[in-house]
C-alpha cells in the first residue's frame, strides 16, 4: 500500500455512530468566512452547469442516433472533475459523446489531452505533446488515472506556464 | 469507558486465518454498503413496498437526506476532496430510507443509488463479519446479513421493474472508540496511534489541545492493479452514551467491485475488511494491542 494525504470523504456519511454516539468534541474554526485562497478552482461551477445540460439533451441530439449523458456517468464525471480540480488542472472543455458519455479536453501550451468517460464506466485517453513529439492513445482501467498521471501533471505544468506568461 | 470483549477477526472465514485477532477490540459500529448506478424510477412508493418486506425485522422507518455519490478515483495521489455533485432531476431527490430494528442496533439504508447495512454496539454481542458455528449454534455474521439483504433488494428492484442494480463502488467501515485519558485526547494519542509521535521542531507551541489525523492508502490487488483506498481517521470525540472522552478511530475501505453482481461486491468487501483489520493493527500501538488482548 502507498500512503497519500488528503481529506477523507465519506461514502456512508453519517453512520449510526455518527448519529448517536461519538460526537466530535471540537469543530474546526471557521471564523474567517470565505477564504481568498481556495482549493476549489473557479471553473468548477461552470463545468458543473455544463455537465448538467448534457443530461437534458434530447435523444438523437446530433441527428446520428446519439444518447444524452446518462445520470450515472454524469455523477462520476462530476466527482472526477472535482478530483482533477484539486489536482490543479486548468479548465477542461467538456464535450458530450454520441454514446451518452462525456469527454474532457485540454489544449494548453502545446499539450493536448482528451479523456473520455464512457457510459459503461470505461475510459479512453488521447495525448499529444507537440514539443516532445509524443503521441499516444490508451484505454484506462476503471476509475484509475494512474496510467495518465504523468500526462495530467504535464497539463498542470503547461497551464501554470501559460498563467506565468 | 466500559466495553465488553468481542472478537474482531475470525479464524475460519473467507481465507482470513492470518488476520490479527483481539479479544477486546474497541469496535462500536460496522457499516457495509454498495453504491450502484442511479435507479431513476425508484420512488417513495417502492420504498414503502420494500419496507413491508423488512418490516418485521426493521419496524422503525425514518427518512434522511440522500448521500452524495462518492467514487474513488485512483492514480492522483494527495489531491483534496472537493464537495461537488450534480442535481440531475426535475423532482427533489428521493430521500434515504432508514429501516431500524427495534433496539436500533441494526440499520438498513436505501436510496436511489445506495444500499448500506449497519450494525451498532448497544450491549449486544458483536455478530462478527463471518458466520460462526454450525447447525443450531449457527450465528449469522454481518457479511451474510448484508449479502442476503442485497440479494433481496436486487430481486425487489427487478420485480418492480425500476431498473437494474449495477454496483460501481463498495464500502466497509469499522468505527472504534478508544478511551482518552487527557482532555480531548491529544495527551494519549501517541499511546494509541503508532504513527503519531507528537514531536515539534522547537518549544514554541504547547502540547496540542486536540489532534485529528487522516491517512489514506491505495489498495492494490495481487496483480498490482489499483482497486480502492483504505481511509483511516482519528479524531477526538465524546461518547454520547457514557459522556466519556474518546478517540474515534474510523477505518473505511472503498473501491471497485471485483466482478459482476453480488459476488463481485462481496469480493471487494472481503478484501477491504482484510485491509481494515490488518490496518487497524498497523495503525495502533502494541501497548493498545495488549489492552485489547491481541492473540
Amino acid at each position: 500500500m502507498t500512503a497519500s494525504v488528503a481529506e477523507i470523504h465519506y461514502f456512508i456519511g453519517d453512520t449510526l455512530s455518527g448519529r448517536s454516539s461519538g460526537v466530535p468534541a471540537r469543530t474546526a474554526a471557521a471564523g474567517s468566512g470565505e477564504l481568498l485562497v481556495s482549493q476549489r478552482p473557479k471553473w468548477l461551477e461552470a463545468a458543473r452547469t455544463r455537465l448538467q445540460t448534457f443530461t437534458h439533451l434530447p435523444q438523437n441530439w446530433d441527428s446520428y442516433g446519439s444518447q444524452p449523458l446518462s445520470w450515472a456517468t454524469a455523477r462520476h464525471a462530476a466527482q472526477l472533475l472535482s478530483q482533477l480540480g484539486g489536482f490543479g488542472l486548468p479548465a477542461p472543455r467538456l464535450v458530450p459523446t454520441a454514446q451518452g458519455g462525456v469527454q474532457f479536453e485540454w489544449d494548453v501550451g502545446g499539450i493536448q489531452l482528451e479523456l473520455e468517460l464512457e457510459p459503461g464506466g470505461g475510459m479512453l485517453a488521447v495525448f499529444d505533446d507537440i514539443h516532445q513529439g509524443e503521441s499516444w492513445d490508451r484505454e484506462l482501467p476503471p476509475r484509475d488515472l494512474a496510467p495518465i498521471s504523468e500526462a495530467l501533471s504535464r497539463v498542470v505544468s503547461a497551464g501554470r506556464q501559460v498563467l506565468d506568461v | 469507558m466500559n466495553f465488553s470483549c468481542m472478537h474482531y477477526a475470525e479464524r475460519h472465514v473467507t481465507g482470513a486465518s492470518d488476520l490479527p485477532e483481539f479479544e477486546c477490540p474497541p469496535v462500536v459500529e460496522v457499516a457495509i454498503g454498495v453504491q450502484f448506478d442511479p435507479l431513476v424510477s425508484l420512488g417513495s412508493r417502492h420504498l414503502a413496498l420494500l419496507w413491508e418486506r423488512w418490516r418485521e425485522e426493521s419496524p422503525l422507518w425514518e427518512e434522511q437526506p440522500p448521500l452524495q455519490t462518492v467514487t474513488e478515483w485512483l492514480g492522483l495521489p494527495g489531491q483534496p476532496s472537493l464537495n461537488f455533485s450534480l442535481d440531475l432531476g426535475l423532482l427533489p431527490p428521493l430521500r434515504r430510507a432508514f429501516f431500524f430494528n427495534p433496539d436500533r442496533s441494526e440499520l438498513r439504508q436505501v436510496q436511489m443509488d445506495r444500499f448500506v447495512r449497519n450494525w451498532k454496539k448497544t450491549g449486544n454481542p458483536y455478530p462478527r463479519y463471518d458466520d460462526q458455528g454450525s447447525g443450531e449454534s449457527l450465528s449469522i455474521g454481518l457479511r451474510s446479513r448484508f449479502r442476503d439483504d442485497l440479494q433481496q433488494f436486487i430481486e425487489f428492484v427487478s420485480e418492480q421493474q425500476v431498473g437494474e442494480v449495477l454496483p460501481n463502488q463498495c464500502e466497509i467501515t469499522y468505527v472504534n472508540h478508544v478511551p482518552s485519558t487527557g482532555e480531548f485526547g491529544a495527551e494519549n494519542l501517541a499511546d494509541v496511534l503508532a504513527p503519531w509521535k507528537g514531536d515539534f521542531s522547537d518549544d514554541f507551541l504547547p502540547f496540542p489541545e486536540s489532534v485529528e489525523i487522516a491517512t489514506h492508502f491505495v489498495i492494490v490487488d495481487t496483480g498490482g492493479k489499483n482497486i480502492g483506498r483504505l481511509h483511516v481517521s482519528a479524531a477526538p470525540a465524546r461518547d454520547q452514551d457514557s459522556g466519556d472522552l474518546i478517540t474515534r478511530l474510523t477505518l473505511t475501505a472503498r473501491g471497485l467491485p471485483l466482478g459482476k453482481g453480488v459476488d463481485g461486491v462481496l469480493q471487494f468487501l472481503d478484501l477491504g475488511r482484510r485491509h481494515i483489520v490488518k490496518g487497524f493493527a498497523s495503525m495502533t500501538t502494541t501497548t493498545m494491542h495488549s489492552k485489547w488482548r491481541r492473540k
